[in-house]
């Protein structure tokens, strides 16, 4: 492969929504009708445009899972927010706040793991309090929460707060005339790449209407 | 309460590529009624084992006997509950447990929730807000207004409302200044002698080990590599520098002052009290 990603991976992300998958292919199947009829039994039948719907619906779904695979395991989050933000940049024209949007991006994506183990540690500590998380009645359940989002909340704006003097004690002063530690250059692989993808689009969009 | 880990294995994330064995093999006891020190470096197995002492986690394999009750691998967690009520464990920064409106209904929350009626709750509340050193007038306010040092007392007062018989504390003067640490480790101190409550403290203030500890267990890399008297711990200067930890200040102090080769202590004092009782001895000895 191309990307160096193992191929197991793949599979990996599609096994979770394998049931999903299937149960909808089946509804397709038996559901849809037009063309030829093989099988028919009070409202279900299987006929020719539904197994050819079927497999439609089924690759569809196969192949958004291994394209977001895909993207997610070779490229870090920090360059997609960067990526993001050279791509909006023409939109900068139209007064549309790139710079922040891609800041705040990579800033929650950066703090989703401190939130994780935050989550983990409030939990251990609610729970060594008597708080039984997941059991009891759905009104139990939805009360045990309380005592979790909460002290979330405070430390989540609490930990904003600090990086936001953090980051004005660093001279911060928003994205205007700002250099990058990382910068994006357009190479040849780039274009190969937007070539490929152009004549695949013209390919299926031509396979469509043949 | 006394506590018994037997061959313990602890695995974060097994069957992945993150696998992470933090306890090893871990055979120890934690003597009824003791104030017994965790010591040991940052991932030491220190905050994994204190997690094993309520069954916030249960070992990968042997078994943690607490009092009657045996958890292993396959303990059901509701059977977890009552273990709960007697093992009360104030974790690093638990202020950030507080949630209520008022402080003395965070302070209630455990006791309600193991069981006791709002106004017994609200009772206890009452004299652990007083046992802590709360004022009254902030009892009504919003735990979030408080400063530090009483968010602090408060998240303490929440768990000594669970009247617990063994009580955890992982570094609870972390962030304090030094007279709230002081008043905190005294308030523990006292705990201990009147309530007759076995401590557990996981530190990395050796002073403390040497003030208020009778126990010490040191851990590295989910070892045991000793159980015993702090006495004892703090004998071999030379054992503890090869595992990386430090000598109490007065330990250190008396150690400097034999190696100029002028004194010798017969006993190597732990804190700042046996040392001026020991340099007195001395002193009075003739010695130059």
């Amino acid at each position: 492969m191309l990307s160096k990603v193992n191929f197991g991976f793949f599979l990996k992300g599609v096994r979770p929504l394998i049931w999903l998958i299937l149960f909808t292919v089946l509804l397709q199947i038996f559901f849809a009708r037009g063309g030829t009829v093989y099988w028919q039994w009070g409202p279900l039948s299987l006929t020719s445009l539904g197994i050819i719907n079927g497999s439609y619906v089924f690759c569809r779904f196969v192949l958004i899972i291994f394209m977001s695979t895909l993207l997610t395991l070779t490229t870090a989050p920090l360059e997609i927010s960067d990526a993001l933000e050279s791509l909006m940049g023409p939109l900068k024209k139209f007064k549309v706040p790139v710079y922040e949007i891609s800041l705040m991006l990579s800033i929650a994506l950066r703090f989703v793991p401190t939130l994780m183990d935050e989550t983990e540690k409030i939990m251990n500590a609610q729970r060594s309090r008597g708080v039984n998380f997941g059991e009891g009645n759905i009104v139990k359940q939805i009360k045990a929460v309380v005592p979790l989002l909460i002290p979330l909340f405070v430390s989540s704006f609490n930990r904003a707060e600090d990086l936001a003097t953090a980051m004005e004690a660093r001279g911060y002063r928003g994205g205007e005339g700002r250099t990058k530690y990382r910068i994006h250059f357009w190479k040849r692989n780039d274009t190969l790449a937007c070539i490929l993808f152009g004549l695949t689009m013209i390919v299926l969009l031509y396979l469509r209407n043949w | 309460m006394s506590i018994h880990f037997e061959k313990v294995n602890y695995i974060y994330q097994a069957d992945t590529p993150f696998r992470h064995q933090a306890l090893k093999n871990l055979t120890v006891s934690i003597p009824t009624g003791s104030y017994t020190a965790i010591i040991g470096h940052t991932g030491s197995g220190k905050s994994t084992l204190l997690q094993h002492l309520n069954g916030l986690l249960k070992p990968s394999s042997g078994s943690v006997t607490v009092a009657d009750k045996t958890i292993t691998a396959v303990t059901k967690n509701k059977e977890l509950g009552e273990l709960r009520k007697h093992v009360g464990i104030v974790f690093q920064f638990p202020e950030a447990q507080l949630f209520e409106e008022t402080v003395l209904k965070d302070i209630a929350f455990a006791p309600k929730n193991f069981g006791k009626t709002p106004a017994e709750a609200e009772q206890i509340a009452r004299e652990m807000a007083l046992l802590v050193g709360l004022p009254e007038e902030v009892l009504q306010n919003s735990p979030f207004e408080l400063s530090g040092g009483q968010m602090r007392r408060v998240a303490i007062a929440g768990i000594l409302a669970m009247k617990p018989d063994v009580l955890v504390l992982d570094e609870p003067t972390a962030g304090l200044d030094p007279k709230g640490r002081h008043e905190i480790m005294q308030m523990f101190a006292q705990l201990h002698s009147q309530k007759q409550l076995t401590i557990v403290l996981v530190t990395h203030q050796m002073d403390d080990v040497a003030n208020y500890a009778d126990h010490a267990i040191v851990l590295e890399k989910g070892e045991v590599i000793a159980s015993t008297s702090p006495q004892e711990v703090f004998k071999d200067p030379q054992w503890l520098l090869k595992h990386h930890l430090a000598l109490p200040k007065a330990t250190r102090f008396a150690y400097e002052l034999q190696q100029t080769g002028k004194v010798v202590f017969e006993k190597m004092p732990l804190t700042e009290k046996e040392l001026a009782a020991s340099l007195v001895d001395l002193l009075g000895k003739g010695g130059n």
